[in-house]
């Protein structure tokens, strides 16, 4: 098999002892010559198989022996569902995918393996399940070493989740700026001194800040320090005791307008609530879609509908936080094939990272063959003053077939949306909305679903 | 001199390790760890001659003690 430069995945540059490879939608990673010692050492462990047999790390099957012109040996991946990356998760998933580096790390270590890393992009979710994908990562253990990554596991997962826990700032758009994380210098300078001197912030965070500024020029004492010999049971009580305290983190709290969006007052009786899930589900059972996106999934109520009629996966997106933290419980305590991310539609990820194209946008990992958007459109049209055609045409973008939702004027939440604001929106008509539908795809159907005339109009789009 | 540059080389080689290979472990992160392994290296020393520090203390507490009854 010949991989060519062309189908490199832009985001596997950083470790040059191997390099991603996408073709033909599968995976695949060659590995140099360099990192085989470690690569085998692995295999030939039984870290491998626990790891793989406890869905901690994905499988990958040995594709070519090395070859003879460049020594490479060529491993297939299974394949992730839909890539996510740190931004787009909540508070709750970053932890979990922190407490699962830490995990992973732990029974490396006990396989005489560690890891060469501590990036938050070598997590992945399946549904609510954190899983880590490089075997690239894991190298030979030789006690007394350091633990290389304890600044990069710090910046990517303990610095944002502190920064959420103790701010009540989400750190998605922190994360989102800078794919290094959040360092100890910004997050210290932050802190009030309370916060900076508090045991294990000090410990974690203030001392390693305050000794880098020490040792600025003084390479004499980075030199003698490096050299000392870490036991590995000094390594493990570092890594257990920051798994403890990430474990007892939360977000500082705060309520939001849709958190209980669907437990308290909105805009539905029941019965009216009954027939939208009907709905939902006759689409679902109509289309048959193996991935459906849920844009606005909210606590994940549709999804988990669209779930119960037959989709294989969903892949929820909303801004709300706490909508997705509750909707991320509802995936992991009902064990549901359902993601939910954070994402603003009116500013969807982007493609950025180095050459700008080493994190994709979200419309290029666009895997959906079905999208529900309940509830949606009014958010982006009147909450964002996003054209009503544009906002059509680009839902229309992403799923072939689609079930949307219009808000008519009249509606409670819409006048909410109107309430301290002129009204500029003459154009937001359901005429309009359907008009705009018709540009890009055919109606198949339309389903009044409130009193107020809410509206459930089926479309699928034009080959 | 040029001995010296060979021999500081040939440690360079020897001490780094292979895990450090490809991100910057950061100097605040290699001095608290340099740091901790002090702290754990002290504690395994203290308990390592722990016997005989708790023989001294115990004999200078057992004098004391024969002192006091008299």
């Amino acid at each position: 098999m010949t991989l060519r430069a062309t189908e490199g995945e832009e985001g596997s540059f950083r470790d040059p002892r191997g390099r991603v490879y996408s073709h033909d939608g599968r995976i695949f990673r060659a590995i140099a010559p360099k990192a085989l010692g470690d690569y085998r050492w692995l295999m030939d462990s039984r870290l491998y198989s626990r790891l793989v047999g406890k869905r901690w790390l994905t499988a990958a099957v040995e594709i070519e022996t090395p070859s003879t012109q460049t020594g490479s040996l060529v491993i297939e991946h299974e394949r992730i569902p839909f890539v996510s990356y740190p931004y787009e998760w909540t508070f709750s998933q970053l932890k979990a995918a922190a407490v699962h580096q830490l995990d992973v790390h732990l029974e490396a270590l006990d396989h005489g393996v560690t890891l060469s890393d501590a990036s938050a992009y070598n997590v992945q979710f399946i549904d609510a399940n954190p899983i880590f994908i490089d075997v690239l990562s894991f190298v030979r253990y030789q006690e007394g070493m350091f633990w290389a990554a304890h600044r990069q596991f710090c910046e990517h997962y303990l610095h944002p989740l502190l920064f959420t826990a103790k701010f009540g700032i989400p750190f998605n758009n922190w994360l989102r700026s800078n794919m290094e994380g959040l360092t100890g210098q910004d997050l210290v300078r932050l802190l009030p001194l309370h916060r900076k001197l508090s045991f294990r912030t000090f410990l974690n965070v203030t001392l390693p800040c305050w000794l880098q500024q020490f040792s600025f020029n003084n390479d004499a004492a980075v030199q003698r320090a490096s050299s000392r010999y870490l036991s590995k049971a000094a390594l493990v009580f570092m890594l257990t005791s920051l798994r403890d305290w990430i474990l007892a983190m939360n977000p500082k709290s705060g309520t939001t307008t849709w958190g209980r969006y669907y437990e308290t007052g909105h805009n539905y009786s029941g019965v009216e609530a009954e027939v939208k899930h009907r709905i939902v589900s006759e689409f679902i059972a109509c289309r048959a879609p193996r991935t459906v996106w849920d844009m606005g999934c909210n606590t994940g109520i549709f999804s988990e509908t669209a779930l119960a009629a037959g989709a294989r996966r969903v892949i929820g997106f909303d801004f709300d936080q706490m909508a997705l933290e509750g909707a991320y419980r509802r995936a992991k305590e009902k064990k549901l094939a359902f993601l939910p991310l954070f994402q603003d539609a009116a500013n969807p990820s982007p493609d950025h990272g180095w050459n700008g194209a080493e994190r994709k946008s979200l419309f290029s990992r666009n895997n959906a063959d079905a999208l529900i958007a309940l509830a949606f459109e009014h958010h982006l049209a009147i909450g964002r003053n996003i054209p009503l055609d544009q906002l059509v045409a680009w839902l229309v973008s992403l799923a072939p077939v689609g079930l949307v939702e219009f808000i008519p004027r009249g509606d409670s939440n819409l006048d909410r949306l109107l309430r301290h604001r002129e009204d500029i929106f003459e154009n937001y008509t359901e005429a309009n909305f359907r008009s705009a539908i018709e540009d890009v795809a055919q109606v198949d159907r339309v389903d009044v679903v409130s009193t107020s005339g809410r509206k459930l109009y089926w479309y699928s789009r034009r080959a | 001199m040029k001995l010296r540059l060979v021999f500081a080389l040939a440690m360079i080689a020897v001490l780094s390790n292979p895990a450090f290979a490809y991100i910057d472990p950061g100097t605040g992160s290699l001095l608290l760890q340099g740091l901790l392994a002090l702290i754990v290296g002290a504690l395994a020393t203290i308990k390592l001659y722990w016997k005989s520090i708790s023989d001294v203390v115990a004999r200078l507490f057992g004098r004391r003690q024969r002192s006091d009854r008299k």
